[in-house]
């Protein structure tokens, strides 16, 4: 046990640079603003903190007439575990299968199963970020009613063990994926292929447990009233359905002083602590031996044609390549910054109406005799969706050590700058064309509001994504041994979707003032807003130019 | 053709000093070995000639271009093989290849020439439509030298640039060094292997604790030291 918390302490270390920050803020105090600014963007974030308390305090309060308090774990447990499922299963991608400190690390003497429960504690302490204060306001609120020492004890092992059983699960099964998928050659390829076949298994899993979850059956609802009046905290069984560990952490905190409180606490820790080593044996067969039997740098050498692959190109079509290829050849980078493109839409649009709820009259509601305002918010929208994409914010960030190619070689700033912008403005434009096709299935729009809204979008969305390129050239995250950290925990992708909220508020405060206020048509503000668009890029470009 | 002016670079605030306030000069034609312990500043200055660190004063000025002031000029002017080949591990070899002599302006005749020339002379034609990241250490080594190679620069500055190579093409690198001296051109390199500077450099600069010990032809540095017998010797005294 001590050799895997040595382990899990080097491992946490090394992930969030904690040696190498002390190292540079010692050395050069001025490096202390960069950990001052990510506390304050947390700190920022506060506001909305209490806001979420305040919400479960009234929904505490509203449960707690109806005498179904208990409900209000395990809708936190339960959604708290399907976050780790979701967010579990990419990560455990990343910590198993991208990093390569396995090589560093197999030929210690170290044994295997220390190996993988450091890594799984990493993932768990990375989880703790989400979980604990998404849990946490829990045991605040409804200590008044259920406190005792008893109770803490329970939270405190209950929150603790929450990403256990969803991670060992989520682990478990890209360890199998991992296993079955990982032949010579096209490793990389089919790792894509997994990833995005994970998350469509996620989206069917989370559509099935929406659909269970929330529907009473048609003409059962006085008998779901009945007896929910009539049983205390019934209502616990039916929201933990999809989950049952929830189900057991919930019967144990709102039932800590009886001995049906305890037996459950014990089943709960039990089957996580199952899990867990359900999930140590899986790392062993699978992922151990799976890297032995890896054989993807052995592929055969393939002959080249110099006619075909000598061919010479401008500049910036070079950088264009260049840019597209590695993250085109990642799956990482592949998963993170052009599934969005795919994802984005389908998330947004097609999940609503899979479920069946009505959200999407509201959407028809809107359009119908607004179309022009439609586009409006479209282009608003499509902005947005601009600033989520990691591909300009990080694109200096993922050349990580090999960064000094392109800063050795004597390029103008002028073919950087168009180089590096062409693959994101492909990316958004793709975006869009997968944004309107999905609104197509909703409310058919018209070929005047398709086209004002691409048109002005694309230019509408120039400027963040000059913005981001330019955050990622004068602060790019090139120190990294996992081409996940440069995408993942890289803070210029918030500061652009950040510039993008900003830019997307006060534009659109500016042309809500300028249509109600003053009376201007529509049509001059998106006209004003592509030529705003034109401008600040042009702006941006100086600045770029003068990033040493 | 490259000329060191007063050069300092200190980090942690100006607590640790670098480079500190150094000068030397490459003449066209000439093999010049740059020498110095573990830390003693030299890729510190090298990397503040090719533009991937910025230098705290002094100027530096490659075949007359200051590369503080001319920043794209200045670059036309080298080419540069660093001690550490981290590549673009996703793209592959000839794709590489291809970038860096679209970088440099370099035609397609010339081009297509130069490659399968180098890429025959280093044995790579066999992995170069391979991704690099499926190339061993002196595969990768090999790329980077022919890629600098390719745009045939006044001057080729090198870090380290025999570790890591197999003897034929550590042999080859040494011919070409002589090959483009005996055409004007310049090779300013830094190394720790002391037999390989005496027998293929005009002159040596030996960096310790960011200042120059000793600077000038083999013969000038024997002449200088109480032990007249190899560079070696000479090294090992200077830098105690």
């Amino acid at each position: 046990m001590k050799e895997t918390l040595n382990l899990t302490k080097m491992l946490l270390s090394a992930n969030f640079g904690f040696s190498k920050m002390a190292y540079d803020v010692k050395n050069d105090p001025k490096k202390l603003g960069m950990p001052l600014l990510v506390l304050f963007v947390f700190a920022s974030m506060i506001p909305v903190y209490v806001l979420y308390m305040k919400l479960l305090k009234s929904i505490y309060l509203q449960l707690f007439v109806l005498g179904q308090e208990g409900t209000v774990f395990a809708i936190l447990f339960s959604g708290a575990s399907i976050i780790v499922l979701f967010f579990g299963m990419i990560y455990a991608m990343s910590t198993y299968y991208f990093s390569k400190d396995l090589d560093r690390l197999l030929f210690l003497p170290l044994k295997e199963e220390s190996i993988i429960m450091a890594k799984f504690i990493n993932m768990i302490i990375y989880e703790y970020l989400i979980i604990i204060p998404l849990v946490l306001p829990a045991v605040i609120i409804a200590f008044e009613d259920m406190g005792g020492i008893l109770y803490l004890i329970y939270f405190i092992v209950g929150a603790l063990l929450v990403p256990v059983i969803p991670l060992s699960i989520g682990t478990m099964l890209v360890m199998a994926l991992m296993k079955f998928i990982n032949l010579e050659g096209k490793k990389d390829m089919l790792r894509t292929i997994s990833m995005f076949a994970i998350l469509i298994v996620i989206l069917g899993i989370q559509l099935l447990i929406n659909k269970a979850a929330t529907s009473i059956p048609p003409g059962s609802e006085a008998e779901f009233l009945e007896a929910m009046l009539r049983n205390e905290n019934s209502m616990v069984n039916m929201v933990g359905k999809s989950y049952p560990p929830a189900i057991w952490i919930s019967k144990a905190l709102y039932g800590s002083s009886t001995l049906l409180g305890a037996g459950n606490f014990l089943l709960y820790v039990a089957i996580s602590i199952g899990f867990g080593a359900a999930m140590i044996r899986v790392g062993r067969k699978f992922y151990i031996e799976g890297y032995f039997n890896r054989g993807d740098m052995t592929s055969k050498r393939s002959k080249v044609d110099y006619n075909d692959e000598i061919r010479a190109r401008r500049i910036w079509q070079s950088i264009f390549l260049n840019d597209m290829r590695i993250v085109m050849r990642t799956p990482v980078y592949l998963f993170n910054c052009v599934s969005i493109v795919v994802l984005l839409p389908v998330i947004l649009i097609m999940m609503p109406l899979l479920s069946g709820t009505g959200e999407m009259d509201i959407f028809t509601g809107l359009y119908v005799g607004n179309e022009k305002l439609f586009a409006l918010i479209l282009i608003g929208v499509f902005v947005f969706v601009a600033g989520t994409n990691p591909t300009q914010s990080t694109t200096v960030s993922r050349e990580g050590s090999a960064s000094w190619i392109n800063m050795v070689l004597p390029i103008r700033k002028k073919d950087m700058f168009i180089g590096r912008l062409l693959f994101p403005l492909l990316l958004q434009s793709a975006a869009m064309v997968f944004f309107i096709i999905g609104i197509y299935f909703i409310i058919k729009p018209g070929i005047a509001t398709v086209v004002i809204s691409f048109i002005g979008g694309f230019f509408a969305s120039l400027p963040v994504i000059a913005f981001g390129l330019i955050v990622d050239t004068w602060r790019p995250k090139l120190d990294w041994d996992d081409p996940q950290k440069a995408v993942k925990q890289n803070m210029n992708v918030i500061f652009n979707m950040l510039g993008a909220i900003l830019y997307v508020l006060g534009v659109g405060f500016g042309a809500y003032a300028l249509i109600f206020k003053v009376g201007l048509a529509i049509e001059v503000i998106i006209a004003f807003i592509i030529i705003l668009g034109v401008v600040l890029t042009g702006a941006e470009y100086k600045l770029f130019k003068n990033i040493g | 053709m490259l000329k060191v002016e007063r050069l300092s670079k200190s980090y942690g605030s100006g607590k640790i000093k670098a480079v500190d306030n150094i000068d030397f000069h490459v003449k066209p034609g000439e093999i010049f070995g740059f020498l110095g312990p573990n830390g003693a500043g030299k890729t510190t200055t090298i990397k503040m000639i090719v533009g991937l660190l910025k230098p705290d004063s002094g100027t530096i000025l490659i075949n007359g271009v200051d590369n503080q002031n001319e920043v794209i000029k200045a670059k036309r002017q080298f080419s540069y093989v660093p001690d550490d080949h981290e590549l673009f591990e996703k793209l592959k070899g000839i794709e590489y290849l291809n970038f860096l002599a679209d970088v440099y302006g370099v035609d397609q005749d010339t081009r297509s020439g130069d490659m399968i020339r180098y890429l025959k002379m280093f044995e790579m034609e066999k992995a170069v439509n391979d991704p690099i990241a499926s190339y061993s250490h002196g595969m990768k080594q090999k790329i980077v030298l022919i890629g600098a190679l390719l745009n045939d620069p006044p001057i080729f500055i090198l870090d380290e640039p025999m570790v890591g190579l197999d003897p034929k093409s550590s042999f080859n690198l040494k011919e070409l060094m002589k090959e483009r001296c005996s055409q004007g051109k310049s090779v300013f390199f830094s190394t720790h292997v002391l037999e390989v500077a005496e027998k293929l450099c005009d002159r040596v600069a030996i960096i310790n604790k960011g200042k120059i010990i000793a600077q000038g032809s083999m013969e000038e540095l024997k002449g200088g030291a109480a032990d007249k017998e190899s560079l070696e010797n000479i090294f090992l005294e200077l830098t105690e």
